[in-house]
């Protein structure tokens, strides 16, 4: 098989296209990149998706903590 | 490492499948194989085989592991004679890539049938399944759904794990989908405002909530109205503050345990309509304890003196069972023995009576010590109890008040050093606690009378938990929200993935698509309808397809295949996309297994396919069965014999296996077989047959018509027999062979060699050895040669009806057949036991 059809090489590129693409989310897409895009995911890689991603929501819409000055 | 490709250089089944005794499928001359044999007789076996071996389990599809779900397990994989025939099961495969030779062997039989590493090897270069069975074709095309089409597609494009993040993807968007939308942080915050509220706001809602939270507050003050249920709120804050001072006045609640602490301790009760009072609490019990203890006391010390002569007590206790009632009442006293009626009492009933009052005083006596004894520890109960809730209150006053009351303290110091006689005098501490519990009921009924219950700390609390439970509702509809956004983000950049690997799949099956139509259209024909691959787009219903699509007319455009095309179109469609796939990906190991694949076919699409193989796939190594015969027929007619080997069973012994008619086994076999270290005796008697076989057919020899039951097959013997017979008729005396004790030809013809065991030997049943085999595969080629043509060289005869003698095939020659004098025996090491002897064949025969 060619290189073109070897999976790892296919998705390191598709992960550099996604997050090159204009308005994209980053972190959602670091998230996709580091859980998913990969020819060698963990078993549990949706769940741990989908862990991330309530995670990144919920530190999103947490109230900013006042910081001593 | 060879840039050559696998291929299969030998196959050998053991009690395996239909095959009991081992078979063995040489394809070092002839790499391809065709057999034709007619349903349940064993061709589908060596398709087993090939699929055993490439397994990664040891099984086949159809067994499964166990024998449940109605299959039959991997015990089926085992002939079922195996056992009792110590017969090993195994497949054996021999590869060759370029000059290097590789062997594996895969037991059937055992828990483990763990794959060789030389099969993995060879199974890596699969991409796609090499093996196509014909029941299994139209399945592809009408039973699988399009999503199972596009992933087993994709798997053959290696593509499997592009397959799996396309899956992982479609789960990731509908659990992040169904997270955005689940309410259940809601609902918690509902159930902890129906808990907070008694009830009386059921589920959130502000308006009610305010509502709720302002009536709380009214019962402290009605001018309190909060605007809204913040921190921040000036009415919040105000309420705040009153908290903060109420906690630093003394509460209702306060009161009340100043009140309970000195009713504890002494109480005034006024009845209403006699004006009498009473006295109630600690100090009154312990004014009356200490009057009972002194009337104890004095009873304690009449009692005493009357019971002065208590001494006698232990005299009388012991006199009284002598003069109990009904008794013989003894004439003189016991202890002086004067008679009774001479003593001062001057009767027995005057002294029963005289016991009897002693004893009634001791009692008496008993009596009121017992009494002092209990009024004595009331008083020093009360005592200890009274002191105690005299320090209690002084405690609560001491928190209440700044300065300690001096009544209290005095009577308590007093209370504390008594310790017999009257009490100390009380009459001060009753006046105060007196008026202290009056003022402190008409300031109890004052706070009752203005915030009943509520205090301004309670209602700060229950605010602040609605609040809280604001802050958590907002917090949770502002994470949906923003899961929400993820949720939508996720199914742009899902798409966006997705559509990528769409592209990937896409340019793959394009460089499919034109050899597909390719395959379809020499199999249909010119005029067949090209078929198109398409991936339509990812959707919320359903995950990535892959759509098989014709173009059957101008207004059925990329229509379904199963609903417009014949079964046989069907059939070729899956056949040509499979064959297509396998020539186009397993290029490392170019062999291709077709099990019965023509079956739906008409007598001009068997050409055709017979066809398409010749022209096609002169780079494959094909292994074919078939129980179609004209399909057989056909493809010797196309594909010629230079790598084709043709055999056909014609039956199956379920004591043996598979009978082939001509399976020719090669000279390299048996020699390979010796180079193994392994005995080719099976071999050799099969090399031996087959020449006999195309002897008496070239010489056209005449045999007996054989039994229905086995109307094609001869028997070893009867071939002897009938070439012994015919030569003789022709006045043909084999030559001799000198030096060889040559036993094999004699055996053939009575049949003995039958009998042997799985070695050629000189006696019948013992055991053969590998020089014993060699010596006796020498003696019949040597005997062999006796039958090349005397004038070419060549081996092959026929005897066309006309002539009287066969005559050699060879274009040219035709010379008559003769005997040639056989060249020197080549000596292979021939034991002892081969003993020279010289004998002619004609003498043996006779």
């Amino acid at each position: 098989m060619d290189d073109e059809t070897v999976p790892m090489t296919f998705l390191a590129e598709l992960g550099r296209a996604l997050n090159a693409r204009e308005g994209v989310d980053p972190e959602l897409a670091s998230l996709l990149s580091q859980h998913l895009l990969t020819a060698t995911p963990e078993e549990d890689c949706v769940g741990q998706t989908l862990r991330a991603i309530t995670n990144l929501a919920a530190k999103r819409v947490a109230p900013k903590k006042e910081t001593d000055e | 490492m060879s840039d050559a490709p696998y291929l299969l250089e030998e196959l050998q089944l053991s009690g395996f499948r239909a095959y009991l005794v081992p078979k063995t499928f040489d394809f070092a001359s002839k790499r391809c194989l065709a057999v034709f044999a007619p349903n349940a007789s064993g061709k589908s076996s060596i398709i087993d085989a090939l699929e055993f071996m490439f397994s990664s389990d040891g099984t086949l599809e159809r067994l499964g592991l166990r024998t449940i779900h109605n299959q039959a397990g991997v015990v089926a994989l085992v002939h079922n004679l195996a056992a009792e025939k110590n017969i090993e099961s195994f497949v054996l495969m021999r590869f060759k890539r370029g000059t290097l030779k590789s062997e594996a062997l895969r037991n059937a039989s055992g828990a483990t049938r763990e794959r060789p590493i030389e099969v993995a090897a060879v199974n890596a270069c699969f991409t796609v399944n090499p093996i196509i069975r014909g029941h299994a074709l139209r399945g592809f095309v009408e039973e699988q759904t399009a999503e199972q089409r596009y992933e087993a597609v994709a798997r053959w494009l290696q593509l499997g794990p592009l397959v799996d993040i396309q899956r992982n993807l479609r789960a990731l968007r509908q659990r992040v989908k169904a997270a955005a939308e689940d309410q259940s942080s809601l609902t918690r915050v509902d159930t902890q405002t129906a808990r907070k509220t008694s009830n009386a706001v059921t589920a959130w809602d502000n308006v009610a909530v305010m509502t709720h939270a302002n009536a709380i507050l009214r019962l402290l003050d009605e001018t309190l109205s909060m605007s809204s249920l913040d921190r921040a709120d000036p009415v919040f804050i105000t309420v705040q503050d009153r908290a903060r001072a109420e906690e630093l006045n003394l509460g209702l609640e306060g009161l009340r345990q100043i009140r309970r602490a000195a009713v504890n301790i002494f109480e005034l009760e006024h009845s209403g309509e006699r004006g009498e009072s009473l006295a109630t609490g600690i100090l009154p019990q312990l004014e009356d304890a200490v009057g009972s203890y002194a009337k104890a006391r004095e009873t304690e010390a009449l009692e005493r003196t009357a019971a002065a002569n208590s001494i006698f007590d232990e005299l009388w206790k012991a006199a009284e069972p002598l003069f109990a009632e009904g008794t013989p009442v003894p004439d003189t006293c016991p202890i002086c023995s004067t008679p009774i009626t001479a003593s001062a009492a001057g009767s027995a009933q005057v002294v029963r009576q005289h016991l009897a009052t002693h004893r009634a005083e001791l009692a008496a006596y008993a009596k009121a010590k017992k009494d002092l004894n209990a009024a004595s520890s009331t008083v020093d109960r009360l005592r200890a109890r009274l002191i105690a809730a005299i320090q209690t209150l002084q405690s609560l006053l001491s928190e209440a008040y700044a300065d300690p009351e001096e009544n209290l303290l005095a009577y308590l110091t007093a209370l504390e050093a008594w310790n017999a006689g009257d009490l100390p005098e009380a009459e001060p501490l009753k006046e105060f606690l007196d008026k202290l519990i009056k003022a402190l009921d008409v300031s109890i009924v004052e706070i009752e009378e203005r915030q009943g219950e509520n205090t301004y700390r309670k209602a700060l609390n229950k605010i602040e938990e609605l609040i809280e439970l604001l802050d958590e509702r907002e917090l949770a509809v502002r994470t949906l929200d923003e899961l929400g956004k993820l949720s939508t983000e996720l199914t742009a950049q899902a798409s966006f993935i997705s559509g990528e690997i769409r592209k990937k799949v896409q340019a793959l099956l394009d460089t499919l698509q034109t050899p597909l139509n390719d395959i379809y259209s020499k199999i249909q024909g010119a005029g067949a309808t090209a078929i198109r691959l398409e991936l339509p787009s990812e959707d919320d219903t359903n995950q990535q397809r892959l759509n098989l699509v014709v173009d059957f007319a101008a207004n059925r455009e990329g229509v379904q295949p199963s609903g417009y095309l014949s079964d046989s179109q069907i059939h070729s469609l899956a056949l040509a996309l499979r064959l297509a796939a396998i020539k186009r990906f397993n290029t490392a190991a170019p062999i291709i297994a077709l099990d019965d694949i023509v079956t739906s076919y008409d007598a001009d699409h068997r050409r055709a396919i017979a066809g398409l193989l010749a022209t096609d796939f002169t780079d494959s190594q094909l292994i074919i069965t078939t129980h179609d015969e004209r399909f057989f027929i056909y493809l010797k007619d196309q594909l010629g014999d230079r790598n084709w080997h043709f055999t056909r069973i014609i039956r199956l012994d379920k004591d043996f296996g598979p009978r082939f008619v001509d399976h020719r086994v090669s000279e390299a076999m048996i020699e390979s077989r010796w180079h193994e270290g392994e005995s080719a005796a099976n071999e050799m008697r099969q090399a031996e047959e087959e020449w006999l076989l195309q002897v008496c057919r070239d010489f056209g020899v005449d045999a007996r018509i054989r039994t229905a039951e086995r109307a094609h097959s001869y028997e070893r013997g009867e071939l002897a027999d009938a070439l012994a017979a015919f030569l003789r008729g022709k006045g043909l005396t084999p030559p001799m062979v000198p030096g060889v004790n040559n036993r094999f030809l004699t055996s053939l013809q009575v049949g003995a060699v039958e009998n042997f065991g799985s070695h050629f030997q000189d006696g019948p049943y013992g055991d053969g050895s590998k020089g014993d085999e060699q010596a006796r595969w020498a003696e019949f080629k040597l005997f062999r040669e006796a039958f090349a043509c005397h004038k070419c060289g060549k081996r092959r005869f026929k005897r066309p009806k006309e002539l009287n003698k066969p005559v050699c095939s060879k274009e040219g020659c035709e010379a008559q057949f003769e005997f040639v004098a056989p060249a020197p025996p080549v000596t292979l090491g021939v034991s002892g036991d081969a003993a020279v002897k010289a004998e002619t064949v004609t003498e043996l025969l006779q």
